[in-house]
C-alpha cells in the first residue's frame, strides 16, 4: 500500500512540473574515430551549434558557430563548464565572458529577443583529446543568474 | 504505534493526491508582476481575455502576432509599457496605439519588420522608449514618423542600416539614447548628424559598424554623455576615425574592440586626432599600443577617466606629463611584471586604481605607491602578487587615503605585524581566497583598523578559533567568514565576537559547524543579518541571539530535520528565517513546526525550497497537510 500511494505521488508531482520531451541530440563531428554530440539542457529551448569540419586524426583549426535566442539581455555573462571522462568528474571551468566595465565580446550587452551567433576559431589537438568518452555540461548564465544556454557535449574517441 | 503512525502518513498522502486530482489546474495564463501582467512564452495570438483593462505594464514577449491593427490593444487603454519581442510581427498597420495616451514605452526587439504606417505610433501622447533592434530595418526612412518627436530612447542596434540618411528627417530635442549598434553604417557626414547638435547628453553608439569615413567636423559642436565607436575600425584606421570627430565634446568616448573583432594598433601619431575632442574619458579596451610613450598621451590632458583595460601593456611611460587630473586608472588584464612599472607619479590625483587580472607574476615589494596620497580604491585580485618575504607596510607606504583594498585571490603571502599600519583608515577589505600566514603571537592582523566597516575573509584559511583574529574591529558592520573552520566544527564561545560589537551581518556559510555553544553570539547585539547556511547544523537554536525584532537568519541546507516551534515562534516584525534544502521531517513529530509554517508565509524565505526529506524526499512542505492525533 506504502509503495502504491508513493508511485502515486510521484507521478502527481512530474504533472505538476510539466517535464518535457529532451531536446534532440545534435551531430557536429562524425568520422571513424572522432565522434562529438551536443544536445540542449534549456528548459526552453534548443541552440544550434556546427564545426567547419571534423578534426580527423591530425591538429588544425576548426571554426565554431553557435547561435542562442536571448529570452533576457546580456549586459553580464558568465560560462560554466564541467567535464567528466568516463563517467569520472574531471574538470571545473568558469569565466566571465561579458563585465559591466569590461565587455570582452562584441554581443556582450545585446537585449532580450536578440539572435547571438558568436563564431570564432579554435585550435584542437587530435593527441590530446583523450580516448574514450569525455562529457562537459556547458551552462551560460546572465547578471540576473538566469541560464541563457545549457548543452550537454559528448566527445567520443576511439 | 509504528503501525498507526504508517497509517496517519498513507492518509496523509492519499489526501495531498487527491487534493491534486480534484483541484483543476488553473486557467491563467499571464503572471502578475509588479504593475502589470507577463503573458511571455506562451505562443498566444490575442490578448487573452482574462486580463484586465486597466493593466498598464505587458510582457506580452515571444508570442505569435503577425499582424497588429488597431483593435488589437484597443481594450487596453492604460497601458504605459509594452513588450513585444520576438512576436514574429511582420506588419504594423495604422493607429494601432490609438486608445492608449500614457503608452512611453514599446519594444519590439527581434520581429522581422516588413509594414511599418506612417501613422503606427498615432495615439499617444508620449511614447518615449522605443526598441527596434533586430527588426530588418535597412534605413530611417522605414520609420519616419510625426508621432516620435518625443523619444528619449531609440534602439536601432542589430539591422541592416549602412546609411544615416533621413537622420536629419527627425526632430529629437529629447533623445537620450540613440543606438546604431552593429549596422553596417559606412559614412557619416556633417549634414547628417547636423540634428544631434540640438542635443544635450545624448548616449550615441556607433559600436561595431563598417566605419569607413567620418567627415571632419561632422561632430562639431555635438554635446554628448558618450559616444561609442568601439569595434568600428575593421575597414579604416583610428586616425581617421579620429580627425572626424573634431570639435566634439563627450563625457565618455568608446574606443575599444573586442576579443572577437580583428587587431587594433594605435599609436601616437593616429591619436592625435584626439586633441581636438574634449572629454572626460577614454576607453581604450583590447587596443594594443606599438609605440607607447610619453606622445601617446599627448592629446589626453584634462582627462579624468582612462579605460586601459587589456591593452596589452607592460608598463606605463616615465614621462607622462598632463595627467595630473586623471582620478580613475583601469589597468586590468594587462602584462605588467613589477607595480613599480605604473610609474604612478604621473597620476598624483589618481583616486581609483584597478589592476585585477594581471596576465604575469607581479612583483610587488616596494613603495611603488607612495606618490598616491590620494588614492582612495585599490583592487589588486586574481593576480599572482609577490610580495617578497612579508606584506604589505611596505608595499601600501603612502596610500594614507585608502578606503577600500582588494587583495582576493592571489596567492600564499606572510603578513607582518599590522600589516596594514600605513592605510589606518579602510573600510572595505576583502581578502577572500587569500591565503594569508600570519604570526598568532603577534596583535590581531587589523588591530590597528577602527574604521574597517566589512571585511571577506571567506576561503581564506584561517583558523575562526583565534580568539585574536578580530582584534580591534570596533567599526566593524559585515563580516564573511565563509568557508573557513572551527575547531571541531563547534563554535564555542564569545570571545572572538566581543572584538566587533557593531556587526549586523555574519557570514558564516559552509563552515563545518556541527554546534554553537550558547552564548556564542551573545555580544551581537546589532545583529541582523546571520548566514549560517551551508553547514551541519541539526538543530535551528534562536535564543542564542541578543534579539530576534529585526533579523534575518538563514540555516539553508543544513541537516535540520525537526524544528523546535518555540524557536521560530519569537521571530517579530520583519524578521524572517531560511530553511531551503533542509531534510525536514514531514511527520507528525515536525507537526508544529509545519503548522507554523502555513500560517507564517511571510517569515519563511525560499518557502518554495523548503522540502521534506526522506522518505517524501522534494516535497515541499507547504504542500504537506498532516492529520495527527490530539489535533484540533
Amino acid at each position: 500500500m506504502r509503495v502504491l500511494v508513493l508511485a502515486l505521488l510521484g507521478a502527481s508531482l512530474q504533472g505538476v512540473s510539466g517535464s518535457r520531451q529532451p531536446w534532440p541530440t545534435h551531430t557536429v563531428c562524425h568520422s571513424r574515430n572522432l565522434k562529438i554530440y551536443y544536445s540542449s539542457c534549456d528548459p526552453l529551448q534548443d541552440v544550434g551549434v556546427t564545426f567547419s569540419h571534423c578534426p580527423v586524426e591530425a591538429s588544425g583549426r576548426v571554426n565554431i558557430r553557435g547561435s542562442v535566442l536571448l529570452r533576457q539581455s546580456i549586459e553580464e555573462l558568465y560560462l560554466s563548464v564541467d567535464v567528466s571522462r568516463n563517467g569520472e568528474h574531471v574538470l571545473k571551468y568558469d569565466m566571465p565572458l561579458c563585465e559591466c566595465h569590461f565587455p570582452r565580446f562584441i554581443s556582450c550587452g545585446r537585449k532580450k529577443g536578440e539572435l547571438v551567433t558568436q563564431e570564432g576559431e579554435l585550435m584542437i589537438s587530435f593527441e590530446v583529446i583523450p580516448k574514450g568518452q569525455l562529457d562537459a555540461l556547458v551552462v551560460f548564465m546572465n547578471q540576473n543568474s538566469f541560464q541563457i544556454a545549457c548543452f550537454n557535449v559528448t566527445i567520443i574517441k576511439t | 504505534m509504528e503501525r498507526r503512525w504508517l497509517l496517519f502518513s498513507v492518509f496523509s498522502f492519499c489526501l495531498l493526491v487527491l487534493q491534486r486530482k480534484v483541484t483543476p489546474s488553473p486557467q491563467i495564463i499571464c503572471a502578475l508582476i509588479d504593475g502589470g501582467y507577463d503573458c511571455s512564452g506562451h505562443n498566444l495570438q490575442s490578448i487573452p481575455d482574462e486580463l484586465p483593462n486597466s493593466a498598464q505594464i505587458l510582457d506580452f514577449s515571444f508570442n505569435y502576432l503577425p499582424s497588429i491593427y488597431n483593435s488589437t490593444f484597443a481594450r487596453l487603454k492604460s497601458l504605459v509599457y509594452l513588450d513585444l519581442t520576438r512576436c514574429r510581427i511582420n506588419w504594423i498597420y495604422e493607429a494601432i496605439f490609438q486608445s492608449q495616451q500614457d503608452l512611453e514605452s514599446l519594444i519590439l526587439t527581434g520581429n522581422q519588420l516588413m509594414f511599418l504606417s506612417t501613422s503606427s505610433f498615432t495615439g499617444p501622447l508620449a511614447l518615449k522608449h522605443l526598441s527596434l533592434a533586430q527588426t530588418s530595418i535597412n534605413d530611417l526612412k522605414f520609420i519616419q514618423n510625426n508621432d516620435l518627436n518625443l523619444l528619449e530612447t531609440l534602439d536601432l542596434g542589430s539591422n541592416s542600416m549602412n546609411t544615416l540618411d533621413y537622420l536629419n528627417r527627425f526632430i529629437w530635442h529629447n533623445m537620450k539614447t540613440l543606438n546604431f549598434q552593429m549596422n553596417g553604417i559606412q559614412n557619416i557626414s556633417a549634414t547628417g548628424m547636423s540634428i544631434l547638435k540640438n542635443t544635450t547628453g545624448l548616449d550615441l553608439s556607433f559600436k561595431r559598424n563598417d566605419i569607413v569615413y567620418i567627415e571632419p567636423g561632422a561632430f562639431e559642436s555635438c554635446r554628448f554623455n558618450s559616444l561609442d565607436l568601439s569595434g568600428s575600425f575593421d575597414r579604416v584606421s583610428l586616425t581617421v576615425i579620429l580627425m572626424g570627430l573634431r570639435g566634439l565634446t563627450t563625457n565618455i568616448l568608446k574606443l575599444g574592440t573586442f576579443d572577437d573583432a580583428p587587431k587594433v594598433e594605435a599609436t601616437a601619431d593616429s591619436l592625435r586626432g584626439l586633441c581636438s575632442v574634449s572629454m572626460q574619458e577614454v576607453s581604450f579596451q583590447l587596443l594594443h599600443f606599438p609605440d607607447l610613450s610619453g606622445a601617446t598621451f599627448a592629446c589626453l590632458a584634462g582627462l579624468k577617466r582612462l579605460n586601459l583595460r587589456r591593452a596589452h601593456l607592460r608598463y606605463l611611460p616615465v614621462n607622462v606629463t598632463n595627467m595630473e587630473n586623471l582620478t580613475h586608472l583601469f589597468l586590468d588584464g594587462n602584462s605588467f611584471e613589477d607595480m613599480c612599472d605604473l610609474n604612478v607619479q604621473n597620476f598624483p590625483s589618481l583616486a581609483h586604481l584597478s589592476m585585477r587580472g594581471n596576465r604575469e607574476d607581479l612583483n610587488f615589494q616596494e613603495s611603488c605607491l607612495k606618490n598616491l596620497s590620494k588614492l582612495e580604491f585599490l583592487d589588486l585580485s586574481h593576480n599572482h602578487l609577490k610580495v617578497g618575504a612579508e606584506c604589505c607596510n611596505q608595499q601600501l607606504d603612502g596610500l594614507t587615503s585608502l578606503r577600500h583594498l582588494n587583495l582576493s585571490y592571489n596567492v600564499d603571502m606572510t603578513w607582518g605585524d599590522l600589516p596594514f599600519q600605513k592605510t589606518p583608515q579602510l573600510k572595505l577589505l576583502d581578502c577572500s581566497n587569500l591565503a594569508f600566514l600570519h604570526d598568532p603571537t603577534n596583535n590581531g592582523p587589523f588591530a590597528n583598523l577602527p574604521h574597517l566597516e566589512a571585511l571577506n575573509l571567506s576561503w581564506a584559511s584561517v583558523n575562526l578559533s583565534d580568539t585574536r583574529l578580530l582584534e580591534g574591529l570596533q567599526g566593524l558592520r559585515g563580516l564573511t567568514l565563509t568557508g573557513n573552520s572551527f575547531h571541531l566544527g563547534v563554535v564555542t564561545d564569545a570571545e572572538m565576537f566581543k572584538h566587533v560589537p557593531l556587526l549586523e551581518t555574519l557570514i558564516m556559510s559552509a563552515c563545518g559547524i556541527t554546534a554553537i555553544r550558547d552564548g556564542a553570539f551573545d555580544p551581537l547585539t546589532h545583529l541582523t543579518h546571520a548566514d549560517l547556511s551551508n553547514n551541519h547544523l541539526v538543530t535551528v537554536t534562536t535564543s542564542d541571539f541578543y534579539s530576534l525584532k529585526n533579523i534575518r537568519l538563514n540555516f539553508a541546507r543544513n541537516e535540520i530535520k525537526i524544528v523546535n516551534v518555540e524557536h521560530v515562534k519569537g521571530l517579530e516584525g520583519n524578521s524572517t528565517i531560511d530553511l531551503s534544502y533542509n531534510p525536514l521531517a514531514c511527520n507528525c513529530s515536525n507537526v508544529q513546526f509545519i503548522q507554523w509554517a502555513e500560517n507564517n508565509h511571510d517569515k519563511m524565505m525560499r518557502l518554495e525550497d523548503t522540502v521534506c526529506g526522506d522518505p517524501m524526499r522534494g516535497v515541499k512542505i507547504s504542500d504537506v497537510h498532516l492529520y495527527c492525533a490530539g489535533m484540533d
